[in-house]
């Protein structure tokens, strides 16, 4: 159907069995060698375009810059609670917080005894104001271990001096330890902050949180108890994500 | 390409998309089965809805509430281990009728009036500090009284205030129409009925 397309005329002679193909060659070269006869670009030329290139390559540059430091004004990746890298971060904090409260609980024995509630909330909200149109999310986890005073309630300031020792004894910087961007450091990080009550309240004293739940484990069931007062809850914060 | 040479290639090729359709068929299957609106959680939630209505029937004909002022349904997946790498979720559902309440009446003196499967959770519900509250674990189900003393005004019923963590919105709650201007019972069956 299909012929075979025509061969190009070879411009050598037809080698066949018994020529002596090693023999010189039987075509010259040509007798005019090749010459290069466009001038040379003056010097300032060759200078303008260099200085030309560099402007480009600058202007590129400074525009990307410009670019990206506007992406990273609006938060860049914008990030969900349940991404796959919060979740991580989650993860990780979750270990280490829960390492370093056993110190609190630890301390606190032989003051409190051992708690006889305890609750978790985590919580993931905007980073910045709701008019703001960057899209940083920043989560914290919270423990809480809920203290029932019978008797005489020890004093806030013994209890703080314990809570202190304590955090002197953790095995890490909670501070930026897992928060995937390295900024605002210096006003993130673990908190540990003491509630006393005596009286009895129809009011959660914990419900500060906004944003969105994320895991919520016996809060409830812990607010519902200190309610009839008389009680020393330690709420110990790790902020864990910030992107 | 000689014969058993192409035998190789294309045995290699009917491997390779066999490899492929494989691994579509169980990332489809496990997508699914993580998906709130996969087709295992909606057949679990087709299942347990018809058990909550029945149950809301017959408890609202036990006590003798009459006719419901507001009604609706919550429904939310979240997170089962939200701080791992564990996709699975969780569903809850929650299906609730709100009641006007002529006579002042206790929450506990009415879940007294429930014959069995319903009895008296001893654990901890979810009760609001505010309100009359008592919990009652049925068969599959729970059950959960609030009795809301009621204003002049109208309101949203308090018990509809309680944080919540939800990540899916299935179904929304329709208490937004819901206004009650008196003491009113906030009859509630729940269930977490799927996990996977």
């Amino acid at each position: 159907m299909f012929g075979q397309p025509g061969r190009p005329s070879c411009d050598h002679r037809r080698v066949s069995e018994g020529d002596d193909v090693g023999s010189a060659p039987t075509s010259e070269p040509p007798a005019d060698s090749f010459e290069y006869t466009k001038a040379p670009e003056s010097t300032v030329a060759k200078t303008v375009v260099g200085v030309l290139i560099t402007i480009v390559v600058i202007a590129a540059l400074v525009i990307g810059g410009f670019v990206l430091s506007i992406y990273d004004r609006l938060g860049g990746v914008a990030f969900e609670p349940t991404d796959h890298t919060v979740r991580s971060a989650r993860m990780k904090a979750d270990q280490m917080a829960r390492g370093d409260l056993e110190i609190i609980v630890k301390e606190l024995a032989p003051t409190l005894g051992t708690p006889t509630k305890r609750a978790l909330l985590d919580v993931c909200h905007d980073a910045h104001m709701a008019w703001s149109w960057n899209n940083d999310i920043t989560c914290t986890r919270s423990f809480y271990l809920y203290y029932p005073i019978a008797g005489d309630a020890p004093t806030a300031s013994s209890l703080t001096e314990t809570l202190t020792t304590a955090a002197s004894q953790f095995h890490h910087v909670l501070a930026c330890s897992s928060i995937g961007v390295q900024r605002d450091c210096e006003a993130t990080g673990g908190a540990i902050v003491l509630h006393e009550a005596t009286v009895a309240t129809e009011k959660d004293p914990f419900y500060e949180y906004e944003g969105s739940l994320v895991e919520m484990d016996g809060y409830r069931e812990l607010v519902f108890a200190a309610a009839k007062g008389h009680y020393v809850v330690v709420l110990f914060t790790v902020q864990y994500f910030l992107g | 390409m000689t014969g058993p040479r192409r035998r190789y290639f294309w045995g290699a090729v009917g491997l390779l998309v066999l490899v492929v359709v494989v691994a579509i068929v169980v990332a489809t299957v496990v997508a699914q089965k993580h998906n709130p609106l996969g087709s295992a959680a909606k057949s679990a939630r087709t299942q347990v809805d018809r058990a909550m209505v029945a149950a809301l029937d017959d408890v609202a004909r036990q006590l003798s509430l009459g006719a419901p002022i507001g009604s609706g349904v919550d429904d939310t997946c979240r997170a089962t281990r939200p701080a791992s790498l564990d996709d699975s979720i969780t569903c809850d559902r929650m299906r609730y009728g709100v009641y006007a309440l002529s006579a002042n009446v206790d929450a506990h003196s009415l879940a007294g009036q429930l014959p069995p499967p319903w009895r008296l959770d001893g654990s901890f519900c979810d009760a609001d500090l505010k309100l009359d509250t008592v919990c009652l674990a049925g068969t599959d189900l729970a059950l959960e009284l609030a009795v809301e003393p009621g204003s002049k005004y109208a309101h949203q019923p308090v018990i509809f205030s309680r944080p919540k963590v939800a990540e899916t919105h299935v179904e929304y709650p329709e208490y937004y129409n819901i206004r009650v201007t008196g003491p009113s019972i906030v009859v509630m069956v729940s269930s977490t009925y799927y996990v996977g």
